[in-house]
């Protein structure tokens, strides 16, 4: 089944003071793949400011725009149309050798280390004694509700694994990293997802609140995408924007500015079931 | 207790006690100099230098880089060696990046593990998708090099981010023109003046496509950084403003640089601040040097940055062990200049041997530039020994182990007026207009001024030495003029030879060979050359 929906995300930022230059860039476009198309995209940045548009190294789309009049709050808003698809079918079972083999390890080497924000966690429990690499991440999925409950303002954007890991509590930043964590340290590759969840009943026509959501793709033969945080397959209602190692590569927005300290910041994500 | 090297470097100028060939007639100016003229030339140059205001900054301060009197000089032939191996090496280098930021070939032929290139830490992936306007990532490189006790020149590290040095050369040849210019008498020494001019039409080479006339700044971390004087230096020899990062900002991914007239567009920027401070944007945030906004700049084509971004991915000593392998894959020939064996630590076995004798060995972190954190095994204590093992047991990938190697020296002089032998490396520029790659004749010499230190470093208290590639003129001109032959053993400086570490057995076979002919047909040319 296939699903058509349209997110509108918008960010705005108030400031104390009026900002004078600001150099920012967004990773708010829903990428192209087999079980994703992007059909309309539109990116709009108040103060009126030039886009200039690039795919970087981990096959993203990115906006960079700078703002140098000067303004006291900067609106960016990023309204796609997507068509998704039901999951793909799970890839075929690998055994823990494949693994093993030293030409796979330096393939994915990128994806098998430790990072400041997916740094090691003593997780308690051995995905190895699992039967394979694919029994191990449907293991990890179920589990990770158990180990941390999900919980807002626990955790901050920066924070490692192990935070809110020993925390047990966080939110999808902190599942996604745990897991990863956790994957990586049994060998398996896993990378980090950045994207959007449809949270309603699914009637069509109808908007909600949505959110900026993310999860992970483990390899175990394919890349196979789940989802800790709500402990379940990634279906219809996710929406892919970036992929890389952690959160640092793939940040809806990150920029810097000069002038007048940040008053306030909202991220409203509204989410529409076309079809 | 003290500990002598296991191996006897080789001395550049004299063998068991006499002057090379083509050494003798400068070796016997240099004996009228005498001692105590050297050392009233050595106050002359350090007045020249304080008066010229070259100055290099040594943990804090400021002190005249000081020129060593007796010039080191490289003969047409040995030269002429170099200079292929130099383009060889940058060549593959630029084919190396151009591949690791684009299409990434290597890594499809099991060239380079993966995990080399992306565990770098100048492996920049901010940095894919910059396709510098005419090809070059390497507009400037630094190629250090060192003679073995075997008398085989190698490589020891590539430079290829913000290599430094290449206005001492310039203003060594100056200063030894004007402190001791009979020295200069019988040889004809290719100038090393050029270099500026080659530099800006580089530069002018990798204007953004369309730009005609490009505007061309320096951009310098400001005066508290080591180089400040080269990069004030450059920008005066090329007629370019020198500015730092608050001089420029960028605009609708336009790069401007703030005049009392108002804003200029600038098209090239060679910058000597590193990549981490380059654009706050991409790199440290904190950064005050840079300027945010320049990395998509250049990636719009709109700006061309030089040296190009991530270019430090090349000149990692972890990669350095692979420069043979690139040479071979990506220009299908065999190096020309060899590297120093240098040992995979990845590899079980290798760490393990090597850990075994690290006292015989030299170690060096990956990231480490300027001679700091090297360990040389038969001058580290016990517990210096100790610790660089833990460290190297725990992270292999961040260290080199590589052979000693016995440094090749040349008589330097002493603050006495004496002459002793000094150990010596030699760092030749090239340039890159992405049609030809052009090597500045000579290089810079650097000297261990302290005496046994194999560490040449201008970070680390070295000096230096005027660097002559000799031409092919003083070769023919020398056999149309016959003078007396000298006396090989006249030593009026009384040279310090300590003699089990400069004896001939060190020369190999066929040098001793070359030597023996030039003897024979030995002559001088007493033309004076005004090369300065």
């Amino acid at each position: 089944m296939s699903w058509r929906m349209q997110v509108t995300h918008s960010t705005s930022f108030q400031y104390e003071s009026e900002v004078l230059a600001s150099f920012n860039e967004a990773r708010m476009t829903p990428i192209n793949f087999s079980g994703q198309y992007l059909i309309q995209h539109r990116f709009k940045v108040s103060p009126d400011s030039t886009i200039f548009e690039y795919e970087d190294y981990f096959e993203t789309q990115v906006k960079s725009f700078d703002v140098q009049s000067p303004h006291t709050s900067l609106l960016i808003v990023a309204d796609s149309v997507v068509e998704t698809h039901g999951p793909a079918p799970e890839p075929a079972h690998i055994t823990w050798d494949v693994l093993l083999d030293p030409i796979f390890i330096d393939e994915f080497d990128e994806y098998l280390h430790h990072s400041s924000l997916v740094d090691y966690i003593e997780p308690g429990l051995n995905l190895r004694s699992q039967e394979t690499p694919l029994a191990a991440v449907h293991f990890l999925n179920g589990i990770m509700r158990e180990k941390i409950t999900y919980a807002a303002g626990v955790t901050h954007v920066y924070s490692p694994a192990s935070e809110a890991w020993s925390k047990g509590a966080g939110v999808c930043q902190d599942f996604t990293h745990a897991s990863l964590s956790i994957l990586r340290e049994a060998g398996i590759p896993a990378r980090y997802i950045s994207g959007y969840l449809y949270t309603g009943d699914g009637n069509i026509g109808e908007t909600v609140v949505g959110e900026s959501h993310s999860w992970v793709e483990a390899w175990v033969g394919e890349w196979l995408p789940f989802d800790p945080t709500n402990g379940r397959p990634v279906a219809e209602d996710h929406i892919v924007v970036a992929k890389g190692r952690d959160y640092h590569d793939v940040s809806p927005l990150k920029g810097i500015f000069s002038g007048g300290a940040s008053r306030k910041t909202d991220v409203i994500v509204s989410l529409t079931r076309l079809s | 207790m003290k500990v002598r090297l296991p191996l006897n470097p080789i001395d550049e100028y004299l063998v068991d006690g006499a002057p090379r060939a083509e050494l003798a007639y400068l070796w016997e100016t240099i004996a009228k100099v005498g001692r105590d003229g050297f050392v009233s030339r050595a106050k002359q140059r350090d007045l020249y230098l304080s008066m010229q205001g070259i100055t290099f900054t040594l943990s804090g301060i400021e002190r005249p880089l000081p020129v060593d009197l007796i010039p080191r000089v490289i003969e047409v032939q040995e030269w002429q060696h170099l200079e292929a191996g130099i383009k060889q090496r940058i060549t593959a280098l630029e084919a190396f990046l151009d591949d690791v930021y684009g299409e990434q070939h290597l890594f499809r032929d099991g060239i380079v593990p993966k995990a080399l290139i992306q565990s770098s830490e100048h492996y920049h992936r901010a940095a894919h998708g910059i396709k510098p306007a005419n090809g070059v990532h390497i507009h400037v490189a630094g190629v250090d090099l060192v003679r073995d006790q075997n008398g085989t020149l190698r490589v020891l590290e590539d430079n290829l981010r913000s290599p430094s040095g290449v206005s001492y050369v310039m203003e060594n040849r100056r200063t030894m023109a004007h402190v001791v210019p009979e020295l200069f008498n019988g040889y004809s020494i290719r100038s090393v003046d050029e270099y500026p001019e080659r530099l800006i039409a580089a530069l002018i080479a990798a204007s953004p496509r369309g730009v005609s006339n490009p505007n061309i700044v320096v951009l310098t971390p400001g005066v508290h950084n080591s180089a400040h004087f080269e990069h004030a230096f450059l920008a005066r020899r090329m007629g370019v403003e020198l500015v730092e990062g608050r001089d420029l900002y960028c605009r609708n991914n336009k790069v401007y640089m703030r005049t009392t007239q108002g804003s200029e567009e600038i098209h090239v920027i060679y910058r000597r601040i590193d990549d981490d401070f380059l654009d706050p944007i991409h790199f440290k945030p904190d950064s005050l040097l840079g300027i945010p906004g320049v990395l998509n700049a250049a990636r719009a084509n709109n700006v061309s940055i030089a040296n190009g971004v991530g270019n430090g991915v090349a000149d990692d000593k972890a990669l350095y062990t692979y420069v043979p392998r690139l040479i071979e894959y990506y220009l299908n020939q065999k190096a020309i200049l060899p590297n120093v064996d240098s040992f995979d630590l990845q590899d079980p076995d290798v760490l393990h041997d090597v850990l075994s004798r690290l006292d015989e060995l030299v170690v060096k972190p990956v990231a480490g530039s300027g001679g700091y954190g090297i360990t040389i095994g038969p001058k580290a204590t016990k517990e210096e020994l100790a610790i660089v093992a833990d460290e190297i047991t725990l992270n292999p990938r961040n260290w080199v182990a590589q052979p000693l190697v016995a440094l090749s020296t040349i008589p330097t002089v002493q603050e006495d007026g004496s002459l002793s032998p000094r150990h010596v490396d030699l760092r030749p520029f090239a340039v890159n207009d992405g049609k030809e790659v052009w090597v500045l004749p000579g290089g810079l010499t650097r000297v261990a001024l302290v005496e046994g230190n194999v560490v040449v470093n201008s970070s680390q208290g070295g000096g230096s030495k005027d660097t002559w590639v000799l031409t092919d003129e003083t070769i023919g001109e020398r056999e149309s003029i016959e003078i007396e032959e000298t006396d090989p053993a006249l030593d009026p400086l009384n040279l310090e030879i300590v003699p089990q570490e400069i004896g001939p057995e060190v020369l190999p076979p066929s040098r001793m060979r070359q030597q023996e002919e030039q003897q024979q047909q030995y002559h001088v040319n007493l033309e004076v050359c005004h090369n300065a």
